[in-house]
């Protein structure tokens, strides 16, 4: 199974993105409507504490606009962290602001949709969006010290 | 029109691509680089000519290829000035969590293990063009 965290406190969005999983049934998606509770659940507290219960996600989609802390603000934290930050952040910005993405970018974002238009349009990237992180994208390896033999070293 | 930059030693590897991205119709033009040097030499040269010339969306870059390999590329682009933001696909034969591990420490954006299929290939060329070229959102740079 896929763990999917969604960090958005937006229903409508919320619901594109719940009906493009969809058609990735090996998926299970966790909704966070906000920061605060998405960085509890990151960091691994409160209820998030049993990891085996709460895998950590291999996909985080992130509203960059939201707010208190900011969407931009638990960027900078995730990918502040050792093992975390390897996690794929997609972020998703409605409405679109080329100055909010570049900013984005600047703290290391994977990737970024935004709406501008249609909400087809914008179904269409969620789609687009997830078959490439969930079927074509190697997830990364969330442990200190990876086994495996690096092909460099050859 | 989108540009890619593909960075890729290997020649047969390099005309799967290009196949499977003209199959696809794949809606941008891609420049090749046969190793990490070359693809580090066309970057400067594109920042040394800004604003008349732009970065690519996005870099497609194997890991194993001499002079400078694919990590070497992924450290040297995320630290110059102008191309940090630069999204970087890693597109390689290894599947060794090391090396994945290594790509996400150093940036990457994205990182695929080359498909060894037809089939795999072409679904690669079809995501690429899907999200990549049509969907995502890239930076601006200057």
């Amino acid at each position: 199974m896929k763990n999917v965290l969604l960090i958005e406190d937006d229903n409508m969005e919320g619901l594109v993105i719940r009906q493009a999983l969809e058609a990735f049934p090996d998926v299970k998606l966790q909704i966070l409507a906000s920061s605060a509770e998405a960085l509890a659940c990151l960091k691994g507290e409160g209820p998030w504490a049993d990891r085996e219960k709460h895998p950590l996600p291999i996909l985080i989609l992130l509203d960059l606009q939201l707010g208190n802390p900011t969407g931009l603000e638990v960027l900078r934290w995730l990918k502040a962290q050792e093992i975390i930050r390897r996690i794929p952040v997609i972020g998703v910005c409605t409405p679109f602001s080329q100055e909010m993405i570049n900013r984005a970018y600047d703290l290391h974002i994977n990737c970024a949709v935004a709406r501008r238009v249609q909400a087809a349009d914008f179904a269409s990237s969620v789609h687009a969006l997830l078959n490439f992180w969930l079927n074509i994208n190697k997830p990364p390896v969330l442990m200190r010290e990876p086994t495996g033999v690096s092909i460099i070293d050859l | 029109m989108k540009r890619i930059l593909l960075v890729e030693d290997l020649e047969d590897d390099y005309l799967l691509l290009a196949r499977a991205f003209s199959r696809v119709k794949l809606g941008a033009e891609f420049v090749r680089a046969t190793d990490g040097l070359e693809a580090k030499s066309i970057l400067s040269g594109i920042v040394a000519d800004r604003p008349n010339k732009r970065p690519p969306a996005f870099v497609l870059t194997d890991i194993k290829m001499p002079n400078m390999n694919g990590f070497e590329l992924l450290a040297w682009i995320r630290s110059q000035e102008y191309l940090s933001r630069l999204p970087v696909i890693v597109l390689s034969s290894s599947s060794s969590e090391v090396d994945i591990a290594q790509a996400y420490d150093l940036g990457a954006n994205g990182y695929v293990v080359k498909p060894s299929s037809p089939q795999g290939i072409e679904a690669f060329a079809r995501s690429i063009e899907q999200f990549w070229v049509m969907h995502n959102t890239g930076p601006t740079f200057w």
